[in-house]
């Protein structure tokens, strides 16, 4: 590791350098915010909550200007609960102070939203994040074009959400909650998508993302526990939107087991067990 | 190793290199630096210096004038090395970022980086100066996000008061822009 270079500079690379530098004449003036070329503010602007970047306004002219709107190009939501806090409560006259306030974070030149953070799926400021913020978000920002959620929680409602202006998302480390939201009461697992996941819009429209996204489930579905796919069996006789079973079939199918769509509604009235054994074969184990 | 054949041994050490190519950078400062090559080349403009400096195939690598970085002082290009010296030895050349890595979304900052990074303020923004400067883009990211997770803890008061920034508002104009915002500093107070 470092000990070898520690050795040949006959020093620790760490703090000792820190006290070199006060008896140095250096030429470099006394480094700080201001010494940083405007291009390297924003370099650490932009890591900032989109929250934050309005509060820190307040610090000066140059960071006014700066945080105001040249780098609302990528705006970062890293507390998704806290930013759904402010909107609590708001009243929704024909005065919207979400779009007024919204429009302070983000605006026409924002591409790239980052949503980060934990947020548990099925508490209400998430689904007013999806149902709401992303509603009112597009109409702020037209030209958003890429989305990305990282370190937490998105349902797969979310893609019937997403603005049509977009035309990529990614999930980094996240996981995906209610596999078939179609219907809340259906079944709801989630998917750990632990690597980096891009989502391409494969059609126009908003059904393209959600197809999109069911081809990525698929790959993952392997990774379900063998706990998951026997509930994913049981939920199926409760559903009555077929939609819903030709989607998880497609998923089970990754279980590269033969299942034929058009034998479900047979199934309507059978047991959990016979679901069982058609989905899995006779000769699997009862999980 | 190679790599530890006298890295940066500071001024003087003139040792030709039997191994690796080794070339001298010159801090703004005047201190001679010996790096090998493959490790001097992860500064972007290093690297570019060097093409311009020696065209030819197979250089006299002693015969080279000192690479003049005339922005760096020399206690903070020593820094600079040790993190490249590091990196090159542990990751390798910095390699080009994919299209869609997403590192920089993180706020993750690895332990080696963040033991390094642990410096005094002023040589952290030198630091970021100088990776700007030399364009090394991960050095740079570390420090930016450093400084950026400090930020985030601070309210604006002690973000003025700890970088010495002059609140250059009048109080009217102050007042105005934290009326407009007063929606999010609630949230901030209630932290």
């Amino acid at each position: 590791m470092s000990t070898s270079s520690q050795v040949a500079l006959g020093r620790s690379p760490f703090s000792t350098e820190s006290q070199q530098i006060v008896t140095t004449d250096s030429e470099i003036p006394d480094a700080g915010f201001d010494s940083l070329p405007p291009e390297m503010l924003v370099k650490i602007f932009v890591k900032w909550d989109a929250v934050q970047r309005v509060q820190l306004q307040r610090v000066c002219h140059r960071w006014h200007s700066l945080l105001a709107s040249p780098i609302q190009r990528d705006v970062r939501i890293t507390d998704p609960n806290r930013f759904l806090a402010l909107f609590q409560g708001s009243s929704y006259g024909s005065h919207n102070p979400l779009q007024t306030h919204l429009g302070r974070m983000m605006g026409p030149t924002t591409r790239c939203l980052t949503v980060q953070g934990p947020s548990s799926c099925l508490d209400n400021p998430t689904r007013l994040l999806h149902a709401l913020a992303l509603g009112k978000i597009s109409a702020v920002c037209p030209s958003l074009s890429r989305l990305t959620f990282t370190d937490g929680w998105v349902t797969v409602s979310l893609f019937d959400r997403v603005p049509a202006s977009v035309q990529t998302i990614t999930l980094r480390n996240v996981k995906v909650a209610h596999i078939t939201a179609i219907h809340p009461m259906i079944y709801c697992h989630d998917v750990n998508i632990a690597d980096t996941v891009t989502v391409m819009r494969k059609e126009p429209g908003l059904g393209g993302f959600k197809a999109a996204f069911f081809e990525v489930v698929e790959r993952y579905a392997p990774r379900l526990s063998a706990e998951g796919i026997s509930q994913l069996a049981g939920r199926i006789l409760a559903v009555t939107n077929w939609n819903t079973i030709a989607r998880i079939d497609r998923i089970v199918k990754t279980r590269e087991r033969d299942f034929i769509p058009s034998e479900l509604p047979k199934l309507k009235n059978v047991t959990l067990w016979e679901l069982h054994t058609f989905l899995f074969g006779h000769n699997a184990p009862l999980i | 190793m190679a790599a530890t054949a006298g890295p940066s041994t500071g001024s003087g050490d003139v040792k030709a290199a039997a191994v690796a190519p080794k070339v001298r950078l010159q801090s703004g400062d005047k201190e001679i630096f010996i790096v090998d090559l493959p490790v001097a080349k992860m500064s972007k403009v290093i690297k570019g210096m060097i093409e311009d400096l020696a065209g030819e195939e197979d250089p006299n690598w002693d015969t080279l004038e000192p690479i003049p970085l005339s922005n760096v002082s020399g206690p903070i290009l020593r820094k600079v090395i040790t993190w490249m010296e590091h990196h090159y030895k542990n990751d390798g050349p910095e390699p080009e970022r994919p299209e869609d890595d997403l590192s920089h979304f993180t706020d993750e900052i690895s332990d080696w980086d963040e033991e390094y990074i642990k410096v005094d303020q002023g040589t952290l923004f030198e630091l970021i100066l100088a990776s700007n400067y030399l364009n090394i883009k991960k050095l740079r990211t570390v420090g930016c996000k450093t400084v950026a997770n400090v930020l985030r803890k601070l309210s604006v008061e002690e973000i003025r008061e700890k970088y010495n920034i002059e609140n250059d508002f009048t109080p009217e104009e102050e007042e105005a822009i934290r009326k407009e915002n007063e929606w999010c500093e609630d949230q901030d107070a209630s932290k």
